[in-house]
């Protein structure tokens, strides 16, 4: 089943945990679990571990406030890639 | 279980011979402690785990003349020794070699705990399953068939509500037969491919002789194929290295072994919720799922989309231009008051307050209004779920012109602000890609840049200008989505990938957050308008009113004069292109170099720019040079001829859109 999830990502565009769970056949909170696990594995990162939305660096970040929540995100690590094309 | 008054009576710290010990086990905040503090009462001792600073809670009760030990462990989702509580629980079961253990789940989530069940039953110890909180369950509409689960799982199922001492009986009951032997104890347990069969029993063969004591081989060989770092580093101390080399040859062919071994057990999970769990078919995840499918549709989500987006610009201003317009005659008259108080001061500084600061900065803080409406109901879209339909929609429009991948989160972030954005881009590996990203990223309309278009709209188009805000949005997006094809099919070859996306539930807003969401984006620009606004409108002011006192005269004029001919095309006087220049300290100085150079912003400004040369300079706004700090951090990110490259690009663009539109628009207006 954690492979089918990784063939979710290799393919196709942004899916909801909904979806992705449709295509599996299971429920969204075990979609949540698997995410996790892969993540905890090295087969998926997540935006908020990337560090994207820092604002450290710019020179109005003091008088600045625009990080807003962002939604979570997951996709494919490098491993994962790998992982994928072996299945292939 | 025996009686309350007779558990109080036997209950005592003294261990006793024949005692038979349950070990609690299950993940965090299940009610583990609920359950181990009804068995225990006041017998029980809490201290931590030897060597360690993870807390070990131990009891005792007496229950039909057999006296229990009763040892709860700490909560883990799993079994994989990532944490000190994942080791300490799985060495306890295996060493201690308890007489059961009551693995202990959320019945309401019962999928999320099953993993840990799975991991559990392939150790030696005989295991009841507790649904706790199975009262949850049920005022959520979830029903468990706890026989049909027990015979799917074959071990003991007991449901309880610890909470309420309801089940406890039961659950003490299930031990006793379990440990009694009374019970047919035979767990089915997730089986993986046969191909990882094969290799976990060469692993088997190569490891048994040398296993630790206690330790199950088969459950070390498993675990050693999932990548265990604690198992394997103990095996490769205890096997020869021959034999060792032996199994890391194995590990090297299978390293993702782990994808079948932990997705068999979610397969197991899977059948095990299917057969046992009757779920709800309307509530809250079903409104969600039917909202849903038209507004995440790529059509009528679409439509939904521009039309929210028109609603969010005629709401903001049919409520926001008359207080606007209010505090602009307040404004004229503490411009009037500060004239007459400074009477017989120097005529240049009476000039610079009133023109200068009142004038520039101060006209700024009028809009204040306009853009706390505006903040209040992009939060409200925000808090209600809707924005991150809005980022999936997004997504799935840039898919279908070609445009996606990694690039997504980066220009996602831009429509806050393009700085973040930018720095986001560092997340994509190929260079090509991050580039393209940088360069498209100040295509995005940030904040500021839709601060500045939410004001100067109604200036120019009056009751028409919340479709020419909306129309300035999309316009934009499809420049962006123009000039991303075409990088695309030279630069950006052959990526794609996807995301799964967290939606959240759509709820209703809570004001206390839209609240403080208002608050924070009105103090940033506030702060803003007090510090680089304020300042940007003195340099313009000195600029424009020196060395004669006529802004027609000044080094202002000077300057902007040498732009005009590129202005002729797009019907802009100086006075435009030099707001669009300033605009680069930060883009709300458009408004006020606007305002400083002709005035009352509200009389003056439709008289002096045609609609079709109102249009282009919106466009032009839109699509001009990004402020100082984007295209610093765009140096930061590449370096000077690439920066130089996405300035030249965009002033191209915008100067090209701006000649075409008002060219377009002279023919129609």
């Amino acid at each position: 089943m954690l492979q089918q999830l990784l063939r979710q990502l290799t393919h196709g565009q942004l899916q909801p945990p909904e979806e992705v769970a449709r295509t599996l056949g299971t429920t969204p909170a075990l979609v949540a679990q698997m995410t996790e696990q892969l993540v905890a594995r090295g087969y998926l990162q997540s935006n908020a571990a990337q560090g994207a939305t820092s604002c450290a660096h710019c020179p109005l970040h003091t008088v600045c406030n625009t990080i807003k929540r962002q939604p979570r995100l997951w996709s494919l690590t490098a491993k994962g890639e790998r992982a994928m094309r072996k299945e292939v | 279980m025996a009686g309350k008054s007779e558990n109080k009576a036997t209950r005592n710290a003294t261990p006793a011979a024949d005692s038979l010990t349950i070990t609690l086990a299950g993940q965090p905040n299940v009610g583990k402690s609920t359950i181990f503090n009804v068995l225990t009462g006041l017998s029980q001792h809490v201290g931590n785990w030897p060597g360690k600073t993870v807390e070990q809670k131990v009891g005792k009760f007496t229950h039909a003349g057999q006296n229990y030990t009763v040892v709860d462990l700490p909560g883990t989702y799993s079994l994989t020794a990532n944490s000190e509580e994942e080791r300490i629980a799985r060495n306890f079961i295996i060493q201690e070699e308890p007489d059961v253990v009551v693995v202990v789940v959320d019945a309401a989530v019962l999928e999320r705990s099953l993993y840990l069940l799975a991991e559990i039953l392939l150790l030696p110890a005989p295991v009841v399953l507790a649904l706790n909180m199975i009262d949850v369950a049920e005022q959520e509409g979830i029903q468990i068939e706890s026989a049909v689960l027990e015979a799917a799982l074959g071990i003991p199922v007991v449901p309880l509500n610890a909470a309420r001492g309801r089940g406890i009986r039961e659950l003490i009951a299930a031990v006793e037969t379990l440990s009694t032997g009374q019970y047919n104890y035979h767990p089915r347990y997730p089986t993986i491919l046969p191909a990882h069969q094969e290799v976990l029993a060469e692993i088997l063969a190569l490891i048994q002789d040398d296993a630790p004591p206690l330790y199950p081989p088969n459950w070390i060989a498993l675990k050693l194929l999932e990548g265990d770092e604690e198992l394997t580093a103990l095996m490769e101390q205890r096997l020869p290295p021959e034999k060792w080399e032996q199994v890391y040859q194995h590990f090297y062919a299978h390293e993702d072994a782990i994808l079948d071994i932990a997705g068999a057990r979610y397969e197991w999970i899977e059948r095990m919720i299917r057969a046992a769990v009757i779920r709800p078919k309307v509530g809250q995840v079903g409104l969600t799922a039917h909202l849903d499918k038209v507004l995440t549709h790529p059509l009528w989500g679409t439509v939904v989309l521009l039309a929210v987006l028109g609603f969010v610009f005629w709401l903001t201003y049919a409520l926001g231009s008359p207080l606007q317009a209010w505090l602009d005659g307040l404004l004229g008259l503490l411009g009037d008051y500060v004239a007459t108080l400074l009477h017989g001061a120097p005529v240049w500084l009476v000039a610079l307050l009133t023109d200068g600061v009142i004038g520039g900065a101060g006209m700024v803080l009028t809009f204040l209004p306009i853009l706390l409406i505006f903040f209040a109901v992009l939060g409200i879209l925000e808090d209600t779920g809707y924005m991150a339909r809005v980022a999936f929609l997004t997504d799935r429009f840039m898919h279908s012109m070609g445009l996606h991948g990694k690039s997504f989160i980066p220009l996602l972030l831009g429509f806050g602000c393009n700085v973040p954005s930018i720095l986001g881009a560092r997340i994509i590996e190929t260079k090509r890609a991050r580039l393209l990203t940088i360069l498209l990223a100040p295509l995005i309309p940030c904040t500021a840049r839709m601060a500045v278009i939410t004001v100067l709209t109604p200036i120019f188009f009056g009751a028409a200008a919340g479709w020419v805000a909306w129309g300035l949005v999309v316009f934009s997006l499809l420049v962006l989505v123009g000039l991303g094809l075409l990088l695309h099919r030279f630069i950006l070859k052959g990526e794609q990938v996807a995301f799964i996306m967290e939606l959240p539930l759509y709820h209703l807003p809570n004001f206390q957050t839209i609240g403080l969401y208002v608050w924070q984006n009105a103090v940033a620009f506030l702060k803003k308008a007090g510090t680089i606004i304020l300042g940007v409108s003195i340099i313009i002011w000195i600029f424009s009113y020196f060395p004669t006192g006529d802004p027609t005269e000044s080094y202002l004029a000077l300057t902007g004069r040498w732009l005009e001919p590129l202005g002729v095309w797009m019907g802009l006087p100086w006075q435009a292109l030099t707001a669009l220049l300033t605009s680069f300290i930060a883009k709300e100085n458009t408004i006020a170099t606007l305002s400083i150079l002709y005035g009352d912003l509200e009389t003056v400004l439709p008289t002096a720019l045609t609609p079709a040369a109102a249009l282009a300079f919106l466009v032009m706004q839109m699509l001009f040079i990004p402020c100082v700090a984007v295209v610093a951090t765009i140096k930061q990110e590449t370096n000077t001829k690439w920066t130089l490259v996405s300035v030249g690009m965009l002033l191209f663009i915008s100067w090209v859109a701006g000649v075409l539109v008002y060219q377009l628009g002279h023919l129609v207006f």
